[in-house]
């Protein structure tokens, strides 16, 4: 019993002396955050959305690839002329609705994508900021590196005596700090992205956001093009209908247009028949005249 | 076992003590020492010209001295590339950017480049714009201020000294533009208020001072502050007078930080 309290005692003074060294510690750490640690959590930041970005667009991708063979199978049994014309109708709508599909997968995942692009340039742009390389505002107006050698000359052509020198040391740490201030100006590249390395990767991450917005466009505008398909079918049914309550408006020839990836609707007047024109049939005055 | 607890309740303490300690000492980063580097830089420029200040023969510069500022400028420059200090922070380099043409240029131009980044212009005389009486023989006659001019003055002509004057002070001859500019205060019976002259001879000081005669640029002020005047000291003269331990001029605190410290 004796020796179990002794034991508790040790083990609170114990978590009181870890307390303590904790409360100790703390303030160096709030005081003075690394800041590999920041750029580690950029770095982190970064490398996330472009994983996620990629492997959304892939997945989109292949989900896309999979609507899209199923819409060429659908798209067979419009042209087949053996099958009846609900069938044909119904097998329209199918490569839209799947066609449809394929472009929303593929747009949603850009636009998720542009999120995610967006936080990656963001963290690159941190990372770039955090090595210091990103300053090209605060280069504008510094005494250029070309010009240096010039007032080097410049100052050694002051009026000093012939025979004026310097000590060894002297001339050591003034070559030493040339030599810095030419690492430097190698290292600090002007404009976004500083080093050479980060400009790569910024100008890749700038590639593919551009091809991102192209996908959003691209897919907005397929879309539209699919509507414009499924008027064409809705109009085909009702030239459909229309032929039927109206009787036989004479050979027509089949056809089946395609606008990009969406086919418009078959042309099929009441013989089986494709229509030559997507245009509503015009009525003649004289037949109209003649009910 | 009880000793055992006690010891190690002593370690803790002690190791919290030590750490709590350290957490009050500032953190060295490449801030700071870039901020060090600049410090030095002031610090070895301050010296160079408290010495042509004081000095009562012909300055002169130790060639170690140019070249351990031209070293600290490389130094400056590189931080600042490097991202370490901020172009705001970095002072007035006076071989970079100010490129004396002599080494008795050197603490003058180092002092005008401090002015310039605090808008301070040593050669704005505030002439401009204003018109100027003075009287020869009770026939009272205005002048305004004439622009730089490379034409040679005829004697007498104070308007045309000034004009050529400050054409020499843009050219950076300054033995010559003080001698001009001592043409062009001298005006006929003086003009009302002063101004004119004032400003001028506070110009020929400044030209001095960049000859690096600030014996003689003292003279010069000592002697245009005691004339009547009916205009403010402006700041160029005032920095200036302090500089060359004329007291009584008071300074904004950004200018005064420019001024060289003691030590």
């Amino acid at each position: 019993m004796k020796h179990n309290r002794s034991d508790s005692i040790q083990h609170r003074a114990s978590a009181l002396a870890t307390v303590l060294i904790l409360l100790a510690v703390w303030p160096v750490q709030a005081q003075n955050e690394v800041k590999s640690t920041d750029l580690t959590q950029a770095l982190k930041v970064f490398v996330d959305n472009m994983n996620v970005a990629q492997s959304s667009e892939q997945a989109a991708h292949s989900k896309a690839a999979e609507l899209i063979k199923g819409a060429e199978a659908a798209a067979a049994q419009i042209k087949d002329t053996n099958l009846p014309p609900q069938s044909r109708f119904e097998a329209h709508a199918k490569v839209i609705e799947l066609q449809t599909q394929a472009v929303r997968t593929q747009l949603e995942a850009a636009r998720q994508s542009a999120k995610l692009l967006a936080a990656a340039k963001d963290a690159l742009h941190n990372i770039s900021n955090d090595l210091g390389s990103n300053v090209p505002e605060e280069l504008k107006g510094l005494p250029g590196p070309e010009d240096q050698p010039k007032v080097d000359a410049a100052v050694g052509n002051l009026n000093f005596p012939a025979d004026a020198g310097i000590d060894p040391e002297t001339a050591e740490a003034l070559a030493a700090a040339r030599t810095y201030y030419e690492m430097a100006c190698k290292g600090a590249v002007r404009g976004p992205g500083g080093s050479a390395t980060l400009q790569t990767v910024a100008r890749r991450l700038t590639a593919w956001e551009a091809k991102n917005r192209r996908a959003i466009v691209l897919s907005d505008a397929a879309l539209r093009r699919l509507e414009l398909a499924a008027v064409s079918g809705l109009t085909s049914v009702g030239n459909y209908t229309l032929d039927q309550a109206l009787g036989p408006q004479g050979s027509s020839e089949q056809t089946s247009l395609t606008i990009g990836v969406a086919p418009l609707a078959p042309e099929i007047s009441a013989t089986g028949e494709t229509a030559a024109s997507l245009l509503p049939a015009k009525v003649s005055l004289r037949r109209a005249l003649a009910r | 076992m009880k000793t055992n607890l006690i010891m190690k309740l002593t370690l803790a303490i002690t190791l919290a003590a030590l750490v709590t300690a350290q957490a009050g000492e500032p953190q060295i980063t490449a801030q700071t020492v870039a901020q060090d580097a600049a410090a030095e830089y002031k610090t070895a420029l301050d010296q160079v010209i408290r010495a042509a200040v004081e000095t009562k023969d012909q300055f002169a510069i130790d060639p170690n001295d140019v070249a351990r500022l031209r070293g600290l400028e490389y130094e400056l420059l590189g931080h600042t590339r490097l991202g370490a200090l901020k172009k705001a922070d970095l002072p007035a380099l006076v071989f970079a950017e100010g490129k004396p043409q002599t080494i008795e240029e050197i603490p003058g131009r180092a002092l005008e480049l401090r002015l310039l980044k605090l808008n301070v212009n040593p050669w704005e005389d505030g002439l401009t714009n204003k018109a100027f009486r003075h009287s020869i023989d009770d026939d009272e006659r205005t002048f305004i201020k004439p622009p730089p001019t490379n034409r040679y003055p005829e004697p007498g002509d104070f308007q045309a000294s000034y004009a050529y004057g400050m054409g020499l002070i843009a050219r950076r001859e300054w033995a010559d533009a003080a001698k001009h500019l001592t043409d062009a205060a001298a005006v006929p019976g003086g003009t009302v208020g002063g101004e004119w002259e004032f400003q001028i001879l506070v110009t020929r000081a400044w030209a001095e001072a960049m000859a690096g005669d600030f014996a003689k640029a003292k003279a010069t002020l000592a002697d245009v502050l005691a004339r009547e005047h009916q205009c403010e000291v402006p700041i160029r003269g005032r920095f200036l007078s302090r500089l060359l331990g004329m007291e009584g001029q008071h300074l904004p605190p950004a200018v005064q930080a420019a001024l060289p410290n003691e030590n």
